[in-house]
């Protein structure tokens, strides 16, 4: 059985529910659902960006 | 306070549900362990052994960094910051992209085919593995293209069906012993490598079917890495869902899939440079002998057979979910023993799959590099990271995600341009390159392109119908 199932009275589709009342409740508090910051995902491309750029420097020197 | 209702569900098993707080198990540490293990794996091997088919160490080094460093940066951040944050599986979550119907043409599709190609690579590289144990023990005379090979890999793909079936707990125990066994092994061949040859012997060996063009054959191995790196998109989002902070969705990609991966394809690389074959069942005995090159082939065998499971429990899920009301009525063994017909069908051609893996490899990236821009796009430009998770499991036409007959143009004309943007810059059947794929690759450009399509069209078209709930 899955979640978009036909049938109203599925197991899953109340275990669904109940999942989403409790996330829609303002008390829940989860830290994985805060947003990530741009200044994070900024970081995260200037790693990559770093390493990517000194692979083709160094790979560039060699040739 | 009431304790929660009793949830005896088959979904304990299959999963998909969004996950609550207390079922995030994975912190920093424990998604970069993971992401480690899938990483370093006989793929790697493969890997690297078709990176050394166009380019020697030196180039291959920098060609394994540059490509997998491009993939795993934006392909992490279009399925692992949102899958983080809600929890809900990454092919339910993408009905905000996709539609509905999109979600379950893209999966019955696109995804099978990875799914039932990867399989089929793993499951010919398992008949090759046993086929060489044999040789070696029982005194056979199998060749790499044999019947005993395809009877090897159908015996691989009933295995992993019996596994999937009845039990894919199964897979996890025994990847208690394959995850630490592949870091030995990985560790063993480099130790195996250099112990024979010297640094210059394997810089100076030359690569093993390169074109005439030492540009082409660089920027070809960096093709064959950045699809390597955009190939994770359909796994990670699954494993990302159960991190519990967004820095833990993000970061261990990097430490765990780039560098693990890096490291298991340099091994590759080293070892087919070496040994003259970009097969790793072609490596194991000359470089260990006997006894440790038929340990290391059975080994390779059992890999590859935990690999096999966790790409079809991930894509029969997947199909599953997608699929609805459509495949509800399929038992589980049915659904998953019907998708492993196709794999035992192509095993009977192991010499065109498996010696032409790079070619099923750059396919892939033809459509997973769109995929990637598309969906990064979505989630962080245009939706500013706001799903809304009620409507993401609503089939009815008044979900956000409805669109037009729960399918969004949009992303599937910008999957499209993507794709042909790729074909125009590098034929992936042929390895012909074109125009300025030298300087740019043929999947950066397809990313990009694919991206910006489904932004303006998002803009022009689906937010002025007031669609899509942007």
């Amino acid at each position: 059985m899955t979640i978009t199932s036909a049938s109203p009275d599925n197991e899953m589709r109340r275990e669904l529910n109940r999942r989403l009342n409790i996330i829609a409740d303002p008390n829940y508090a989860d830290p994985a659902r805060t947003d990530i910051s741009s200044r994070e995902i900024g970081i995260w491309f200037a790693v990559t960006t770093f390493i990517l750029v000194v692979s083709i420097a160094m790979w560039i020197g060699g040739n | 306070m009431a304790p929660p209702p009793k949830f005896t569900g088959a979904s304990a098993a299959f999963g998909t549900l969004p996950v609550l707080k207390e079922e995030r198990e994975l912190g920093f540490l424990d998604h970069s362990w993971i992401n480690i293990g899938l990483a370093i794996a006989t793929w790697a091997f493969l890997l690297g052994g078709s990176t050394a088919l166009v380019v020697g160490a030196r180039d291959g080094i920098y060609a394994i960094i540059i490509g997998n460093v491009i993939g795993v940066s934006i392909m992490a951040v279009s399925v692992c910051i949102s899958t983080g944050k809600f929890g809900i599986e990454q092919f339910t979550l993408m009905r905000s992209v996709f539609g509905p119907t999109g979600i379950l043409i893209l999966v019955g599709f696109f995804l099978a085919i990875y799914g039932v190609g990867w399989s089929a690579v793993l499951s010919i590289m398992f008949g090759r593995a046993i086929s060489g144990v044999m040789n070696q023990v029982g005194g056979t005379h199998i060749g790499e293209n044999d019947l005993g090979v395809t009877l090897f890999a159908i015996l691989a793909i009933a295995i992993s069906w019996l596994l999937l079936w009845k039990g894919p707990t199964a897979v996890k125990w025994l990847n208690r012993f394959v995850g630490p066994g592949k870091l030995i092994l990985c560790f063993s061949i480099l130790f195996l490598i250099f112990s024979h040859k010297s640094w210059s012997d394997i810089s100076n060996a030359a690569p093993l079917a390169p074109f005439d063009d030492h540009r082409i054959n660089f920027m070809i191995a960096v093709e064959f890495n950045l699809a390597a790196g955009f190939g994770w998109w359909p796994v990670l989002g699954n494993i990302s869902r159960f991190t519990r902070s967004p820095r833990a969705a993000l970061w261990p990609n990097l430490i765990g899939i780039f560098a693990a991966a890096v490291l298991g394809e340099l091994v590759g690389l080293f070892a087919a440079l070496s040994l003259g074959s970009h097969d790793p069942t072609a490596w194991m005995i000359p470089l260990g002998g006997a006894f440790v090159g038929v340990t290391a082939l059975l080994f390779v065998g059992l890999a590859n057979i935990t690999a096999i499971v966790s790409i079809f429990y991930g894509m029969c899920l997947a199909m599953r979910q997608a699929g609805g009301r459509y495949f509800e009525a399929l038992p589980w063994g049915v659904l998953t023993g019907a998708l492993f017909l196709p794999v035992i069908v192509i095993a009977f051609f192991p010499g065109q799959i498996y010696d032409n893996f790079f070619k099923f490899l750059a396919w892939t990236a033809l459509g997973f590099a769109p995929l990637s821009g598309v969906t990064a796009v979505d989630y962080l430009v245009l939706r500013r990271g706001r799903i809304k998770q009620c409507d993401v499991f609503n089939d009815s036409a008044d979900s956000d995600y409805a669109f037009w007959r729960g399918i969004n143009p949009a992303s599937f004309v910008a999957l499209a341009g993507g794709g042909l943007v790729y074909y125009a810059l590098f034929n992936p059947q042929s390895l012909a390159a074109h125009g300025p794929f030298i300087w740019v690759s043929a999947s950066v450009p397809a990313c990009v392109i694919a991206a910006l399509l489904h932004y303006v069209l998002t803009r022009t078209v689906v937010m002025p119908a007031r669609l899509g709930g942007y």
